[in-house]
């Protein structure tokens, strides 16, 4: 029964995602109707149409579903290396990471008069970097580890670097001008922002890759529900599984902050999402999760930028907005199952 | 002696430094029910684990069917043992016959799914432990030996000609322990496997190793044929405990009655 079932269930939350593509690209402060939108994107629309929908929306649509796909994929896999539902990508210190690569980048690159002297394109490779050194610091601390490589110490070492990162991206803020603090503010609370296609590109390959890697050892992440000694006795290299996950886990999420900033909650409640309505143990639960993490993402972004015109909120306040009760809520349902 | 199912050499095993195994040779023979007696904390566990290459030694040579355990792949090991530990955890929600599945990894290759192959294993597994019924309830739901026997079905979906089991009876009321035990008896006869099991109750020991291997603080006391390895005087000295070994008529193994105070 579930066999016939779960393909569906995916094809309607494919479905979901097109059509919430389409619709978002068609809004925004010139609205087009869908049928403009579907014109211009099978190339048959009016040039102007086609400029709007090619250039200005859809990237940025492209860009949110990616990065909710990268985070909420990071999220899955992370829960299942710790074995702890309510593990997300932000406690491995990439997240702040980026953040003190965003915060130094504005630091460095702001003028006097509180204008930014380069292009804040460069911001995304800025958070990329911020991502990356802390990626590597935190390896190089596990490799380091006295005790050898694990999951729960590399966990340890990622919570420890965020707490400086943390500490040190609030003292930029406060000791930097306004524009500084309020520019830094926006990313750590996540927005999508104008996007190029180079920009999907990057995340798309990063996805792509973490697919492929994922269709060939797939069945290990199912196999990681169980205690790693059991695991390790159904003939899974059980440390060897862990840290590929997490290293998928880092690069994913570098991918996805270093695009649209510190956005909360998709990591951890796409996860819980695709449990509720998909199933953890079915077949598919990573696609599931990563489409439900792509409409959050674009969902949020969508009301952010249409809310309240011309004002862009950052598309994490609305996740946050949204994931947090909705996370309440299933905490609360879940003790009455179980209770 | 029949031929070797495992062969530890001058093994010694420590947690955190403290010494679980010290110096430890033992052959373990195939196709028999082996079972592992002993105090709290002799060893017993820790040698299972090790012999599963679930613990590293730090001292001492361990081999699998006449091969150094270092020589194994994983799933090629997971084939040729299966093993169950003490405490398996997993998430509540999973249902029995989803756990049963999680045993057939080591058969499963690529992307494909289930084959036939692994959907006859799983449900053989399921009947073997008369868990058929409950196989859509998740495991959260089940009773304590209920949950005993989902596991020890997703063990034996395993398919592995070679079976440890660690404390497999415990959770269990008498009559689920024997359920289980005849089970593994039923296996052995029928199917062949060998079993390696940890026991605590001596008397199921008795009635259902062939085996035994004694350990006490960290050694092997003694190990062979059940009735030559418990004896009176083994059973008193191990467990610090007066023992008398009682036939009872209709009963063709004697029964452990220890006398605390002798």
């Amino acid at each position: 029964m579930s066999r016939i079932v779960a393909p569906l269930r995916l094809a309607g939350l494919a479905a979901c995602l097109a059509v919430l593509a389409v619709v978002a690209t068609g809004l925004g402060s010139s609205a087009l109707p869908l049928d403009r939108v579907t014109a211009a994107l099978f190339g048959r629309g009016e040039a102007m149409d086609a400029v709007i929908v090619w250039t200005l929306r859809l990237p940025r649509v492209a860009l949110a579903v990616l990065a909710g796909m990268a985070l909420a994929l990071a999220g899955a896999l992370l829960q299942r290396v710790t074995r702890n539902p309510v593990a997300a990508p932000s406690i491995l210190g990439i997240t702040d990471g980026a953040a003190v690569g965003v915060v130094a980048f504005l630091w460095i690159f702001s003028d006097d008069a509180n204008a930014l002297a380069v292009s804040i394109h460069w911001q995304r490779l800025a958070a990329a970097l911020g991502a990356l050194v802390f990626a590597a610091l935190v390896a190089v601390l596990a490799l380091l580890d006295p005790q050898g490589l694990s999951p729960l110490r590399i966990i340890l070492y990622g919570i420890s670097l965020a707490a400086l990162a943390k500490a040190a991206v609030t003292l930029m803020m406060i000791l930097g001008p306004v524009y500084r603090a309020g520019q830094a503010l926006t990313w750590l609370t996540g927005s999508v922002g104008a996007a190029h296609w180079h920009d999907v590109g990057t995340v798309a390959a990063g996805l792509i890759v973490a697919t492929l890697i994922l269709v060939m050892v797939g069945r290990r992440v199912r196999q990681l529900v169980l205690d790693p000694e059991t695991a390790q006795a159904t003939g899974v290299s059980v440390g060897r599984a862990q840290l590929l996950f997490l290293a998928l886990t880092v690069v994913l999420t570098a991918l996805a902050v270093s695009q649209v900033g510190a956005v909360g909650f998709v990591g951890l409640i796409a996860p819980h999402i695709a449990r509720l309505i998909h199933g953890q143990f079915t077949g598919g639960y990573l696609a599931a999760t990563a489409m439900i993490g792509g409409v959050l993402i674009l969902g949020a972004d969508t009301l952010a930028r249409t809310l309240a015109p011309p004002v862009e909120l950052p598309a994490g306040a609305l996740t946050a907005l949204v994931g947090a009760p909705l996370f309440l809520w299933l905490l609360l349902k879940e003790r009455r199952t179980h209770g | 002696m029949a031929e070797a199912l495992t062969r530890l050499r001058n093994v010694t095993a420590r947690y955190d430094g403290v010494t679980a195994l010290e110096t430890v040779d033992l052959n373990l023979p195939k196709g028999l029910i082996t079972a592992f007696c002993g105090p709290n904390g002799s060893g017993k566990s820790t040698a299972l684990r090790v012999m599963r290459g679930l613990h590293v030694p730090s001292m001492g040579t361990v081999e699998v069917a006449g091969r150094p355990l270092g020589d194994w792949m994983p799933r090629e090991l997971a084939k040729s043992v299966a093993m169950l530990s003490q405490s398996p955890d997993a998430p509540p929600e999973l249902t029995v016959q989803d756990l049963v599945r999680l045993g057939r990894f080591a058969h499963q290759r690529g992307f494909r799914g289930q084959r036939a192959e692994d959907r006859i294993a799983c449900e053989r597994a399921l009947a073997a432990t008369e868990m058929t019924h409950l196989a859509e309830r998740p495991i959260g739901r089940l009773s304590g030996g209920q949950l005993q026997r989902a596991w020890i079905a997703m063990t034996i979906a395993q398919d592995a000609p070679n079976i440890f089991l660690d404390e497999p009876t415990n959770h269990l009321d008498v009559s689920h322990a024997f359920e289980v035990l005849e089970l593994v008896k039923r296996l052995n006869r029928s199917e062949g496997r060998s079993f390696v099991l940890v026991l605590h109750d001596l008397n199921m020991a008795m009635r259902y190793a062939d085996h035994i291997v004694l350990f006490d603080e960290a050694h092997v006391e003694a190990a062979g044929p059940t009735r030559t390895v418990l004896t009176e005087r083994r059973i008193s000295e191990v467990f610090g405990i007066g023992c008398k070994l009682i036939d009872i008529e209709g009963q063709d193994v004697p029964t452990v009655v220890l006398l605390p105070g002798q």
